[in-house]
């Protein structure tokens, strides 16, 4: 990670500008901290229209807290920190509302828009990486919130379990057990579907 | 969009196996144009505008605790007390709620505050030491006073709890973007602690149930307030 470190340095102090008061600095937050966010957002919800929906309250609730941005902080963790209480507080309201006929997932678009494997790869493979992803996905959606946190900031964000567990507000040792039955929920539907040999991902 | 790696630390993590990790495929793969940057935010409090205000508030509430604790010696209070009980009623319970105050209230090495497990300890281990303290020492006061007198002793010690708790949820207002339920706890159980020592200074009626439930059980729910009711507005 440290051919981040100029660019997240530069990041943190453009947050730190921002804090102050000066506006400006937006424009250089925003591209890339949606880069991030908005993956991270579409694979807790699973639908590309409701992360592009949650990633703009995100960046409304970032303004909003933004004086208690502490002075030489990261901003990354903390970002993904108030993206993940839009996406909670999104899901509670989903929650309480009268259950819908499906999950919305991309109205537009397939779920998916390109395959797994890469543009060379076969018209078989292409199907194949579409339909393991889509059974992940449909494991993520399927676990409680908690394991489906943990699992995607720690196997699809790259933090380390100590800065998931800062993130999501729990400790270290709830993270990893969250992650590894997360891990497990996946890996028997991938089984399931005739994606992964049985047992095939134990050592 | 890429995926990052997962972190090698996942390689320690012994027990759980969590480097098998890396072999669940990503089910977002390939970009997605990232869609417009919200416009007309609005106005929102700058870092200085901000400080002002948790400033404020919360000088008001440490002035609150301290400044009765002032008043009180002033006042006499201390006077023919044991210096045991001085510092176990008195002078522990505010050095815990101190320490736990600065642990709810610091940023942190991520800037996220405090980690969990260390608040969640320090919360637990500063109730049950006001407690462990008060089952444990002798009385005063070998008379345990009425049940009345107790719920009294508790009325009391909750109404006083109620200012720097409303001075609290004005200075940690939307402030917590993570850990804000137990941040949040920690700052009320400082709070019941304080007005737990300062019950204990102005009443020393024996009886180890009293000292519990009409000193101690302010710390329980401020601590609950905290988690339940603050937590709600210092969340970010």
């Amino acid at each position: 990670m440290s051919s981040q470190e100029p660019e997240t340095s530069a990041l943190d102090a453009a947050m730190d500008r921002y804090a102050a008061g000066e506006d400006a600095a937006f424009s250089e937050l925003y591209t890339p901290i949606a880069q991030r966010l908005l993956p991270f957002l579409r694979r807790m919800c699973g639908s590309l229209e409701r992360a592009e929906d949650l990633l703009q309250e995100t960046f409304v609730r970032m303004h909003r807290a933004r004086g208690s941005f502490g002075k030489g902080a990261a901003v990354m963790p903390w970002a993904y920190a108030i993206a993940r209480n839009c996406y909670i507080d999104s899901y509670r309201a989903k929650k309480s509302r009268p259950k819908e006929v499906s999950r919305s997932r991309d109205s537009d678009a397939p779920p998916y828009p390109e395959p797994h494997a890469g543009p060379e790869a076969s018209g078989e493979a292409q199907l194949a990486a579409s339909q393991m992803a889509e059974v992940v996905q449909q494991a993520l959606d399927g676990m409680t919130l908690a394991r489906r946190e943990a699992f995607v900031l720690v196997r699809y964000e790259g933090h380390s379990i100590r800065e998931a567990a800062a993130i999501l507000g729990t400790t270290e040792g709830a993270v990893k057990l969250r992650a590894f039955h997360a891990y497990q929920e996946i890996r028997t539907a991938l089984e399931q579907a005739g994606l992964m040999p049985a047992g095939g991902a134990d050592k | 969009m890429t995926t990052r790696p997962p972190p090698e630390t996942l390689d320690d993590l012994s027990g759980f196996q969590l480097d098998q990790l890396a072999n669940i495929p990503d089910p977002v793969i390939g970009g997605a144009r990232l869609p417009p940057a919200p416009t007309a935010l609005g106005g929102a409090p700058t870092r200085a505008q901000f400080w002002r205000t948790r400033s404020w508030a919360l000088a008001a509430a440490g002035l609150w605790a301290f400044g009765h604790l002032g008043v009180r010696a002033v006042k006499g209070s201390f006077h023919g007390l044991p210096l045991w009980y001085s510092v176990s009623y008195v002078c522990v319970p505010f050095a815990l709620g101190s320490a736990l105050a600065f642990l709810a209230l610091r940023r942190g090495p991520l800037g996220l505050g405090t980690g969990a497990s260390k608040l969640i300890g320090v919360v637990l281990a500063s109730i049950a030491t006001f407690w462990a303290l008060a089952m444990l020492l002798p009385s005063l006061n070998p008379i345990a006073p009425e049940p009345a007198g107790t719920m009294s002793c508790m009325g009391h010690t909750l109404a006083w709890v109620a200012g720097p708790l409303v001075l609290v949820a004005i200075g940690v207002r939307g402030c917590f973007p993570a850990g804000a339920i137990w941040r949040s706890a920690g700052l009320g159980a400082a709070a019941g602690l304080f007005a737990g020592a300062l019950t204990n200074l102005q009443c020393s009626a024996g009886g180890h149930l009293h000292m519990m439930l009409g000193h101690g059980s302010s710390a329980v729910v401020a601590a609950l307030v905290g988690g339940l009711l603050i937590a709600k507005l210092s969340r970010a």
